[in-house]
């Protein structure tokens, strides 16, 4: 299928699209605001990949090299977006976080994408790929073109909104669970 | 502040265990919109490989053009010049004709000005001027005393007016199917003196002895036709020691003097073979209708003609030419055709197929496609699908064709060209890609057409702009339309009637 897709068989780039997209969809959408932008992002992607995909050495895995190609499509759409940082007051928030088994069965998978697409997109960005792709913060900044102390304390400012909001969620569910009680 | 995120990664452990395989379905306008985009993206595929072969063609066919062009003025250019040689060789100083003396001429002589004169009047004298009474590109030669000798040059006189008692002229040029006209009179009161005014002249030639001026002696005035049709009208009488020819006995009656046989003319060969070869890159079209005026059977003219578009089509082939006249010829041969057309994306249902099943088929521009269907569960009747794709038809067509020489002109030709083939279909091949309404999908290669008639016939019409180049070689370009006389579906809800329209570029091969 890679062979035709080089050779551009319309009908080989299709499968591949419907082969990956539904996988790719969740990667570019952890990155994304909404599902449109997300949408946006998958289809900016797959363009690359079939533009780009002559640089894929068969080597590894080819579902990796289309995820780093939506990764690279995330972070240049990051780029076109304007980055305000909000400085949120992080002193209110607690540095403790309820075990991840107990966040877990309080918290869906839906609400907690949904955490992560309220952040600032840099938040956003910087926080997927030190979570998700298990970049340091050297290759974060390089990435990003920014300075390994602003990688940091992105991070610092992302993990504290999202603790603060799974705070929120777990005692909301807890409410909710006394209630039903 | 590192180490407490290593050493309390909380949030690391309960998002990549919530959303580290996360899968989301794209919207169903996303599937649409990506569906479209990559329809888009085969177009513009499409586009770009008709584009590119356009473009080839383009060029080609201005290369040619600039080609015959440069060839053209190269050749008129070479001709001038040779002309000038000869002109310099030949360009003796005349401006003195004694009596008695023997000039030769050549139009090269008096080339230079096109209404020039060259008279000798008393035998001693040349005279050159600007006569414009003198039809323009007509050598004037006037003498009373002397001769006029054009022998062995390469053009032939073309006016010549000569009296008196001891004129003669020679007129046999080297180049002996160059047709002239020599025309001979009397001046006022004095008239041509047959006796003396003695003519060789080439076959093909025409020379006109002006009928007052010689009627004082009508009995020595004969009118004599030679053989292979040249016209010629002679005095009778020849001073034979003037004139280097031999007089033999015409065949045109009695009491007629013949000139020598002339010499065999250069007629260009009547029958002429010509071998062809050319490539027509060009757009395929139908001329439908609806054979039977039923709109609930899934297919219009209109959406079949929206459904359908050209992709890229062409024909190529080899063919034999017989010149059965200077203006006609007959070519016969071998070509092939490849139409092929783009199926935009189309929503049809399921239906009984021709051997009993449930199914789907789509009405093509070849006819009905039965389309081979791999997926769970199978079609009811009713059931819909998206499909595109493109289909191709492949012919071997046996043409015959008359062609008719319009214009000739130096190197260049124009005809115009019509004819009749006959087309037997070679390959027929629609592939077609599907997805159900589960968002299931696959690809179909189907080499079957329903009804596909084996044998259809077409007419051609169209004109040409041929180029020799050397040595029995020319080129050509060629558009013409190409249209079926017949249906090439035995039972398709539409009856179809393509038509195509190229524009070919040929080598030719004269022999």
């Amino acid at each position: 299928m890679i062979d035709a897709c080089l050779k551009g068989d319309a009908i080989a780039q299709r499968q591949l699209y419907f082969l990956f997209a539904s996988k790719m969809m969740g990667v570019c959408r952890r990155y994304a605001k909404n599902n449109e932008e997300a949408e946006d992002i998958l289809q900016e992607g797959f363009a690359s990949v079939f533009t780009k995909l002559y640089q894929f050495k068969m080597q590894g895995s080819l579902e990796g090299w289309i995820r780093r190609v939506m990764i690279s499509r995330a972070i240049e759409q990051y780029r076109k977006q304007a980055h305000v940082f909000p400085m949120t007051d992080i002193e209110e928030v607690e540095h403790k976080l309820a075990s991840p088994d107990d966040v877990l069965s309080a918290i869906s998978a839906d609400e907690l994408l949904h955490m992560i697409s309220e952040l600032p997109a840099m938040h956003r960005v910087v926080f997927n790929l030190y979570i998700f792709e298990d970049m340091e913060h050297k290759d974060i900044a390089s990435e990003l073109k920014i300075p390994i102390g602003t990688s940091k304390s992105t991070l610092f400012y992302a993990r504290m909104m999202l603790r603060k909001r799974i705070e929120q969620s777990m005692q909301v569910a807890k409410k909710r669970n006394y209630n039903e009680k | 502040m590192k180490n407490d995120y290593k050493e309390n990664d909380a949030e690391r452990a309960i998002f990549r265990a919530a959303l580290g395989g996360m899968q989301i379905e794209p919207s169903e306008k996303f599937w649409n919109s990506a569906l479209h985009s990559i329809i888009d993206r085969e177009k513009a595929l499409a586009r770009k490989s008709t584009g590119t072969w356009k473009t080839v063609s383009f060029f080609l066919g201005a290369g040619i053009i600039l080609f015959c062009i440069h060839d053209m003025w190269t050749y008129n250019k070479m001709n001038k010049i040779e002309q000038e040689v000869a002109a310099i060789k030949n360009s003796e100083p005349s401006s003195v004709i004694k009596e008695n003396t023997v000039v030769t001429i050549s139009k090269s002589n008096v080339s230079e000005e096109a209404n020039s004169r060259i008279a000798s009047s008393t035998g001693n004298s040349v005279i050159k001027n600007s006569n414009t009474s003198v039809p323009a590109n007509k050598a004037f030669i006037k003498t009373s005393v002397g001769q006029i000798l054009n022998k062995g040059n390469q053009y032939a006189l073309q006016q010549v007016f000569a009296s008196g008692a001891s004129t003669s002229v020679s007129n046999s040029p080297a180049t002996q199917n160059i047709p002239n006209e020599v025309i001979v009179a009397g001046q006022g009161n004095n008239p041509v003196t047959n006796q003396s005014t003695v003519f060789v002249n080439n076959e093909g030639s025409k020379v006109t002895v002006a009928s007052g001026n010689v009627s004082e002696e009508p009995n020595k005035i004969n009118t004599l036709s030679t053989k292979n049709n040249s016209k010629v009208v002679i005095a009778k009488q020849q001073d034979s020691s003037q004139v280097s020819t031999k007089q033999t006995t015409s065949d045109s009656g009695s009491g007629l003097l013949a000139m020598n046989e002339p010499p065999k003319p250069k007629i260009n060969v009547a029958h002429k073979f010509s071998v062809s070869a050319f490539f027509a890159p060009g757009g395929i079209s139908d001329f439908l209708e609806d054979r039977d005026n039923d709109n609930t059977d899934g297919i219009t003219v209109n959406s079949l003609k929206d459904r359908e578009t050209d992709l890229f089509s062409y024909e190529a082939g080899i063919k034999m030419g017989l010149d059965i006249s200077n203006k006609f010829s007959i070519h016969a041969g071998l070509y092939y055709y490849m139409y092929t057309y783009n199926i935009k994306q189309s929503i049809i249902t399921a239906q009984m197929q021709h051997d009993g099943s449930v199914g789907y088929s789509i009405v093509t521009s070849s006819g009905v496609v039965e389309m081979p269907y791999y997926a769970a569960p199978l079609p009811k009747v009713g059931d819909s699908i998206k499909v595109h794709g493109n289909s191709s038809r492949g012919y071997l067509g046996v043409p015959i064709e008359l062609s008719y020489n319009a214009i000739t002109h130096n190197k260049l030709g124009v005809y115009l060209l019509g004819g009749f083939s006959a087309n037997i279909i070679h390959d027929a091949v629609t592939n077609l890609s599907w997805q159900n309404t589960l968002l299931q999908d696959g690809n179909a290669s189907v080499q079957n057409v329903q009804g596909l008639a084996l044998i259809d016939f077409s007419y051609d019409l169209g004109f040409g702009v041929t180029y020799k180049l050397w040595r029995g070689i020319s080129v050509y370009v060629e558009p013409y339309l190409q249209g079926s006389i017949t249906s090439i579906s035995k039972n398709a809800p539409i009856t179809i009637y393509p038509y195509f329209l190229g524009c070919a570029g040929g080598v030719t091969y004269h022999f």
